[in-house]
C-alpha cells in the first residue's frame, strides 16, 4: 500500500474497528467479537492475500463505496470500476490517472465480470457448488462449499452477510484469503480519488508527447482492465473475446 | 475573322467530329454497351457541364479527424453492403465522395512529418502551419510556454467571420476544446490546456486562459451562434455534478455553461438530447450543446449513452436552421472527432461507423442548403496507419476474413485466415504466433483488427488526405496542395478579407 492511500485511510476512519476473518482462539475470539461491528456490504475495506501454484503471494484490497469499488494489487497503481461503466486506472505517485469510458474498453474489446471484481469470486459460484460445513468465525459465519470451478476441485467459504470470500481455492492454482474487513466511509473512498490529473483513454493516442503517458505506455500500465481472474503466475487471463497473442 | 481563319476553324471542328466519330467506331459493342461504359460516360458528360460560381454566402467545412483515404474507401463499403440490392458495396459512394472538385492535402506539421491535429487545423483555420500541440498560434511559438505564444496569435476564419458580420458555428462529437474544433476559436500554445485546471502557473502568471473559456467569454461580436459537442466538464465547476452523474473539473469555481447564458442574447444551454429536440430555433441565437462529460459516444455506441446524444446529422442540421436566419451568411466548421479514435483503438467497425454518419451529415447539409450560395468542403485532418489488403472477393465483407475469388478462405503464410482491414501498428499487433481467426466474428463491432508493430495507440499517418468541394468556389480546389490553402479557399469563396483578395 502506499503512503498516501494508508494515511488516508488511517486519518478518514471513523473508529479503529477491525472485524477478524480468520479463525481464532475462544479468548480472543471473544475480544474479538467486542470489537465486531456492524459492516455494511457496501461500504467496506476488505484485504486478501492471494497465492499461485509456485507459492508466490502478494496482496489485493477491495474497496467498496456502494456499485463503486477500488482494487488495488500493488503500490504502483489502483483501479477504480465505476457504476456507469468507467474503468479509471489511477497512479498515486505520479498524481495521474486514466479513465476507460464504456465505449473504450468496447472499442477495445475488453470485457470484464463485474459482479465477479466486486465480490472478488463470482457471487453465482455457491450456487453451481456442493454445500459443506458452516464455519463460525469471530465476527461472521461462512458457508463452505466445494466443487468444480472451471474444471478444478475447488472449495468456497463464502460469507453471505458481506457477500465475500472468506476463503477461495481454485484448485491448486490459485487462493484467495480474506485477512482483514472494516468498514470504510464514502468520505475515505472519494478522498482516494481526489486531485489527480486525469486523461480519457481516448486521448492517449493524441499524447504521444506527454512524458508521463510515454513512460506509462513503456513500462505496460496503460493496458486493457483485467477479466478478473489471475492465472497460476499472478497474470491477469485474457479477457473472454480478447486475442490472447496480441499486445495489449 | 477573315475567311482564312473560318476556313481553319471549320477544318478544325470537321477533324474533330472525324476524330470522335472514328475512335468510336473502333470499340466494340461488348464495349459501349456496358454500364460501366455509360455510366462513367455520363459523368464525364455531366463533368463538362459543371459551372462554378466564385462567391459564396455560406461555407461548411467538414472535418473527419483521421479520416484516411483508406477509411473513406471502407466506409464506403460498408455502408454499400448495408444497402438493400447492393451490388457488393464497392460501387457505393459517401456523399462527398460525388461532389465535383476534389485535391489531395498534404498534412505535415513545421516539425513533424506525421502531423497532429492541432497543427493540421491550425493549417486549416488560419493559412498558417504550425507545430503539432499548437493551438493556432504560429510556429515561432514554443509548444507549452504562454510567454512565448504572446504575439504569435494568428486570427482564424471564425475571427473574420463574425468580423463581416457572419454567423458562425463549431459542431464536434469530440471535447468542443478538443484540438480540432479549438483550433477554430481559441489560441493556446498547448492543446492540454482544455480547463483552468490544465494550465500551469506559467501559463497563468503570462495571462493564457484555458480554451473552455475562450470559447465562452467573448464579446458577443465575435461569439459563436453555435457550439455543440462533448466536453461539459471542462465548463463545470468541480463542486457540480451534471445530470449524468459526472463532477465538473474546473478549479475557479466558474460555470461556463451559465456564463454562455448571461453573456450573450437570446442564449440557451442543452446537454442531453431532449433538450437539444426542445430548442426553439426561431428565438435562439446562442446555442452551447455540452452532450457528455468528455467526447461524446462513438456513433455505434450513442444509443447507450446515458443522457441521450444527438447525431452528428442531427445537430449539423439543427446548427443549420439556426445559422442561416443571419441574411449576410454564415460559417459553420463540422468535426467528426472519434474516427480518430477509433482507429487509435484498433477498432475499424468504430471508426467507420463514424465516417458513414459523416456522410449523412454532409448529406444533410447538402439538402438543407443550396449549392448556388453554399461552400460544402470535405477534408480529414491526418490519416491512419489502416490498410485495405489481400485480394477479397468482390463484395466480401469489409470487416470479415479475406476469401477468395472462388470463395475459398484465404490463408496467409502461417495457414491461418486474415481480415481485408488491419493496421501497421497499433494495440492489436500480434506477439508471437498470430490468433487463428478462423472461428472468430471479425464483423462484431468490438473486434479489433491485427496489427503488425505493438503499440498501446495505433498512431497517425503522414500521406496525404482528400479535400472534396461543392458549390461556389469549389473551383479552387484541385491538384495536390499544402494544408494552409484550405483557408485561403475559403478566404477567397467567402471574400472574409483576410488576405487582398
Amino acid at each position: 500500500m502506499n503512503k498516501l492511500l494508508l494515511v488516508t485511510l488511517v486519518s478518514t476512519l471513523a473508529s479503529p474497528v477491525m472485524a477478524l476473518a480468520t479463525p481464532v482462539s475462544a479468548a480472543s475470539a471473544n475480544q474479538a467479537n467486542a470489537q465486531c461491528t456492524t459492516l455494511e456490504a457496501s461500504h467496506l475495506k476488505a484485504q486478501y492475500q492471494v497465492t499461485n501454484a509456485k507459492g508466490q503471494s502478494w496482496q489485493m484490497t477491495l474497496l467498496r463505496d456502494g456499485q463503486d469499488f477500488i482494487i488495488q494489487r500493488d503500490n504502483t497503481t489502483f483501479e477504480q470500476w465505476a457504476p456507469n461503466g468507467e474503468y479509471v486506472r489511477y497512479f498515486p505517485v505520479e498524481k495521474r490517472s486514466v479513465t476507460y469510458r464504456k465505449g473504450d474498453l468496447r472499442a477495445l474489446n475488453i470485457q470484464h465480470d463485474r459482479d465477479q471484481l466486486y465480490h472478488v469470486v463470482s457471487p453465482a459460484l455457491p450456487a453451481h457448488m456442493a454445500k459443506t460445513e458452516l464455519k463460525q468465525l469471530p465476527c461472521f459465519a461462512a458457508q463452505g462449499f466445494a466443487g468444480k470451478v472451471n474444471g478444478l476441485d475447488s472449495q468456497l467459504d463464502w460469507i453471505a452477510s458481506i457477500e465475500l470470500p472468506q476463503k477461495f481455492n481454485l484448485g491448486e492454482v490459485l487462493s484467495y484469503q480474506l485477512l482483514k474487513v472494516e468498514p470504510y466511509s464514502h468520505e475515505a473512498f472519494a478522498a482516494l480519488t481526489q486531485n489527480y490529473q486525469d486523461i480519457d483513454f481516448a486521448d492517449v493516442g493524441d499524447s504521444e508527447s506527454d512524458p508521463f503517458i510515454a513512460k506509462m505506455i513503456n513500462q505496460g500500465f496503460i493496458e486493457h482492465g483485467s477479466s478478473g481472474f489471475y492465472n497460476s503466475e499472478g497474470h491477469a487471463i485474457e479477457a473472454q473475446g480478447g486475442h490472447g497473442s496480441h499486445s495489449h | 475573322m477573315n475567311v482564312m481563319n473560318i476556313k481553319r476553324i471549320a477544318a478544325a471542328i470537321s477533324c474533330s467530329l472525324m476524330t470522335v466519330v472514328a475512335h468510336a467506331a473502333v470499340l466494340p459493342a461488348t464495349q459501349t454497351d456496358s454500364q460501366w461504359f455509360k455510366d462513367s460516360a455520363a459523368n464525364v458528360a455531366a463533368k463538362a457541364q459543371v459551372e462554378t460560381k466564385k462567391t459564396a454566402k455560406n461555407v461548411i467545412l467538414f472535418v473527419g479527424d483521421g479520416m484516411s483515404i483508406s477509411t473513406l474507401t471502407a466506409a464506403r463499403i460498408l455502408q454499400g453492403q448495408q444497402q438493400t440490392g447492393n451490388q457488393g458495396g464497392e460501387e457505393n459512394f459517401l456523399s462527398f465522395e460525388q461532389f465535383p472538385h476534389t485535391a489531395l492535402v498534404k498534412t505535415y506539421n513545421t516539425n513533424q512529418q506525421t502531423p497532429d491535429s492541432a497543427g493540421t487545423m491550425t493549417a486549416m483555420a488560419t493559412g498558417v502551419k504550425t507545430k503539432a500541440g499548437i493551438i493556432s498560434i504560429s510556429d515561432t511559438s514554443l509548444r507549452g510556454n504562454c510567454l512565448s505564444s504572446k504575439g504569435n496569435e494568428l486570427v482564424s476564419l471564425v475571427d473574420l467571420a463574425n468580423a463581416k458580420g457572419l454567423s458562425t458555428g463549431i459542431v464536434t462529437t469530440a471535447r468542443l476544446t478538443h484540438a480540432t474544433p479549438a483550433a477554430a476559436y481559441a489560441k493556446s500554445p498547448e492543446r492540454d490546456w482544455e480547463g483552468d485546471f490544465n494550465l500551469p502557473a506559467e501559463a497563468v502568471a503570462n495571462g493564457c486562459t484555458d480554451i473552455a473559456s475562450q470559447l465562452v467569454m467573448r464579446d458577443e461580436a465575435n461569439s459563436l451562434s453555435v457550439a455543440l459537442g462533448g466536453g461539459r466538464s471542462y465548463f463545470l465547476p468541480k463542486e457540480v455534478t451534471d445530470g449524468e452523474n459526472k463532477a465538473g473539473k474546473r478549479k475557479d469555481g466558474k460555470d461556463l455553461t451559465k456564463a454562455w447564458v448571461e453573456n450573450f442574447s437570446k442564449a440557451a444551454y442543452v446537454w442531453d438530447k431532449k433538450g437539444f429536440d426542445a430548442i426553439d430555433v426561431a428565438n435562439t441565437d446562442h446555442l452551447l450543446g455540452l452532450f457528455n462529460p468528455s467526447h461524446m459516444e462513438y456513433e455505434a455506441d450513442r444509443a447507450d449513452d446515458v443522457g441521450g446524444e444527438p447525431s452528428l446529422s442531427e445537430m449539423t442540421a439543427k446548427s443549420l436552421e439556426i445559422l442561416k436566419k443571419n441574411d449576410k451568411g454564415f460559417l459553420l466548421i463540422v468535426e467528426s472527432g472519434r474516427i480518430d479514435h477509433g482507429h487509435h483503438a484498433g477498432n475499424a467497425s468504430r471508426a467507420l461507423t463514424d465516417a458513414v454518419e459523416l456522410s449523412n451529415a454532409v448529406k444533410a447539409a447538402v439538402d438543407a442548403t443550396s449549392s448556388d450560395d453554399t461552400l460544402i468542403m470535405v477534408t480529414a485532418d491526418h490519416s491512419h496507419v489502416f490498410t485495405i489488403a489481400g485480394y477479397p472477393k468482390r463484395g466480401n465483407p469489409i470487416l470479415g476474413l479475406v476469401h477468395d475469388v472462388d470463395g475459398s478462405l484465404a490463408l496467409a503464410n502461417d495457414g491461418k485466415p486474415y481480415t481485408t482491414l488491419a493496421y501497421t501498428n497499433g494495440p492489436g499487433a500480434v506477439v508471437g504466433v498470430r490468433d487463428d481467426l478462423t472461428s472468430v466474428d471479425t464483423q462484431d463491432k468490438d473486434f479489433m483488427q491485427q496489427a503488425l508493430i505493438p503499440m498501446e495507440s495505433e498512431t497517425h499517418a503522414g500521406e496525404d488526405i482528400s479535400l472534396h468541394a461543392m458549390g461556389p468556389g469549389s473551383n479552387l480546389v484541385q491538384g495536390v496542395i499544402e494544408q494552409n490553402v484550405i483557408f485561403h479557399i475559403i478566404n477567397q469563396a467567402q471574400q472574409l478579407g483576410g488576405t487582398k483578395y
